[in-house]
């Protein structure tokens, strides 16, 4: 920190990562207005601190093992040319002096929180689709997988430039459809397959029932949050000062998390027609509900993110509506046809759409530069480009999506929502979630209203009788 | 090294905080105490939800309500 320009591009950086952190918080705040929007008032206050414990588990797990091994994993380990641990990990062990204050770095921190705003980010897709029916012991376990463990090891395999997927398969995700959304989406289905619908959520005949908000207003501000947070997001995910050039021709620019060239400025463009091509689409689709209009606002954002480095506006819009229009439907049909009680749409919204937006980036940049290669990576499996740089490409893209979705999401969530279950840790007794969770435990969260209670309430309470009447009688 | 006492020489220095040399010590507590998080939350969830079921076996907790069961005790019946 010698050289006054060298340390205003330092200062600079350290301080552009510390103004996104704050940015994304807001994304945290958006999950939870949402979700106690969503939840009924029996159930609020216990949606309430199931998100703020997010905060401080994930956080010093992040801390902890995940930072490390988003830098130790980036080659499989022995996946890359049988490449193990990478040895650079070493400076992110928990207990390494970088880990803290240092004269000599200015960017771990600040870098360590970007990734850790993140995490929370997977968590909260999670904690939303399984409302008013977990425990918060076995969400917190789930937030610790999702956010210090799988959706990390997703980051150094094709969120680095040096990742496995990057180099071998030409992987590009540059603001995470797949690394965050489809693990974290892939992961909800398997949460919820095995945690079960709410009381009442299906019928006897498997007629699907509707769930009302207690607060649809709410609901909607907290979905507007979350797209504010997504700002900070978006450019937390780029360097913002790198020479993209040479020694001897220096070009400085953004990049993407690959190090390779992007512009905040484009990305705002793309950002925002994505978000308008899901708002209209969405709108159109759902009639005009302000729940979905806004949800596929945010599936919009999701699918074209992969890409939007690079897409022009139009291309964003148009990707940002296809991937509204198929959220939008995957959630009626997974409603339909496997009765999951998805209380967000989160499997759709994050996981369809990521997923989808993946395969779509491969195909829209089919041939562009992924990364710079890496000394000692084995060639690229699915192509190069003229200047030996591992190739974007359709087949790369869709193959890891299947990883993230299902390898990283999917599988080990289906495995620890099972352990959780025969635990007897994973869905609140019956009777508890009957009476709501919050009413042996809490005062009323409003307790100056009046009592009122939706139709399906009552067909709650009936069938829910019935059913523990039954149950008792057996035994 | 337990404190710094200058900040005269800024290139020299590195780790800015007290007691160098204690942080896999200080990463085992870390990682103790989450653990213990984990314990003591099972355990109070644990009780909680049999409180509750307790209390719905005794009519103090009733379905559909919403309330805590002080408020439903002087609320209209709900069957």
């Amino acid at each position: 920190m010698t050289d006054l320009t060298d340390s205003l591009n330092v200062l600079f950086t350290e301080f552009y990562y510390w103004v996104t952190i704050v940015i994304m918080f807001l994304i945290h705040v958006g999950f939870m207005i949402y979700e106690v929007g969503v939840s009924r008032r029996k159930n609020l206050q216990h949606v309430l601190i199931k998100n703020i414990m997010v905060i401080p588990v994930v956080t010093v797990t992040f801390f902890f093992f995940g930072w490390w091994l988003y830098f130790a994993f980036i080659h499989g380990p022995f996946i890359n040319a049988g490449m193990g641990l990478d040895p650079l990990a070493g400076n992110f062990y928990p207990w390494s002096p970088l880990m803290g204050p240092h004269m000599g770095d200015r960017i771990n921190g600040v870098f360590w929180a970007a990734f850790l705003l993140f995490s929370w980010t997977a968590a909260s897709i999670i904690s939303g689709a399984i409302i008013e029916r977990v425990w918060t012991t076995a969400f917190l376990i789930m937030a610790v997988l999702v956010g210090s463990v799988t959706w990390i090891i997703g980051a150094a395999w094709g969120w680095s430039p040096n990742g496995w997927m990057v180099q071998l398969m030409g992987y590009h995700d540059a603001y995470a459809s797949g690394i965050i959304h489809a693990i974290a989406g892939g992961s909800t289905l398997a949460v919820v397959m095995v945690l079960g619908p709410r009381i009442g959520k299906f019928g006897p005949n498997g007629e699907i029932r509707n769930i009302p908000p207690h607060n649809p207003w709410m609901a909607s501000i907290g979905l507007m949050m979350i797209y504010t947070g997504f700002w900070g997001f978006y450019a937390a995910c780029n360097i913002p000062v790198f020479n993209v050039g040479t020694e001897g021709e220096p070009f400085y620019s953004a990049t993407n998390i690959y190090l390779m060239p992007t512009t905040l400025s484009g990305i705002t463009f793309n950002f925002l027609m994505s978000l308008s091509g899901g708002l209209l689409v969405g709108f159109i689709l759902s009639k005009g509900q302000p729940f979905w209009t806004l949800s596929a606002g945010l599936a919009g954002i999701i699918t074209a993110s992969a890409g939007n480095d690079l897409y022009h506006p139009i291309q964003a819009m148009i990707i940002g509506g296809v991937g509204a229009a198929i959220a939008y439907k995957a959630h009626y049909l997974l409603e339909r046809r496997l009765k999951i009680d998805d209380a967000v749409g989160a499997v759709a919204v994050h996981g369809v759409a990521g997923f989808f937006g993946v395969v779509i980036a491969g195909f829209m940049l089919w041939g562009y530069p992924a990364a710079a290669p890496l000394a000692g990576s084995a060639t690229p499996w699915f192509g190069v480009t003229p200047d030996g740089f591992p190739a974007i490409n359709p087949l790369g893209n869709l193959i890891g999506a299947f990883i993230l979705t299902f390898v990283l999401g999917f599988a080990p969530f289906y495995v620890l929502a099972r352990v959780l279950k025969a635990f007897g840790i994973l869905r609140v007794p019956r009777k508890v979630e009957l009476a709501g969770l919050d009413t042996n435990t809490f005062d009323s969260s409003y307790p100056y209203f009046a009592r009122t209670y939706t139709d399906f309430e009552e067909i709650e309470k009936r069938e829910g009788l019935e059913e523990l009447s039954a149950s008792e009688n057996r035994t | 090294m337990l404190t710094l006492d200058s900040f005269s020489n800024p290139a020299e220095i590195g780790p800015l905080y007290p007691f160098v040399g204690t942080e896999v010590l200080l990463t085992i507590i870390g990682i103790a105490l989450w653990i213990l998080f984990h314990i003591l939350h099972t355990r109070e969830e644990s009780r909680k939800w049999t409180e509750a079921e307790a209390a719905f076996d005794e009519r103090l907790l009733l379905p559909g309500s919403g309330e805590p069961s002080h408020v439903i005790a002087s609320g209209p019946p709900l069957t």
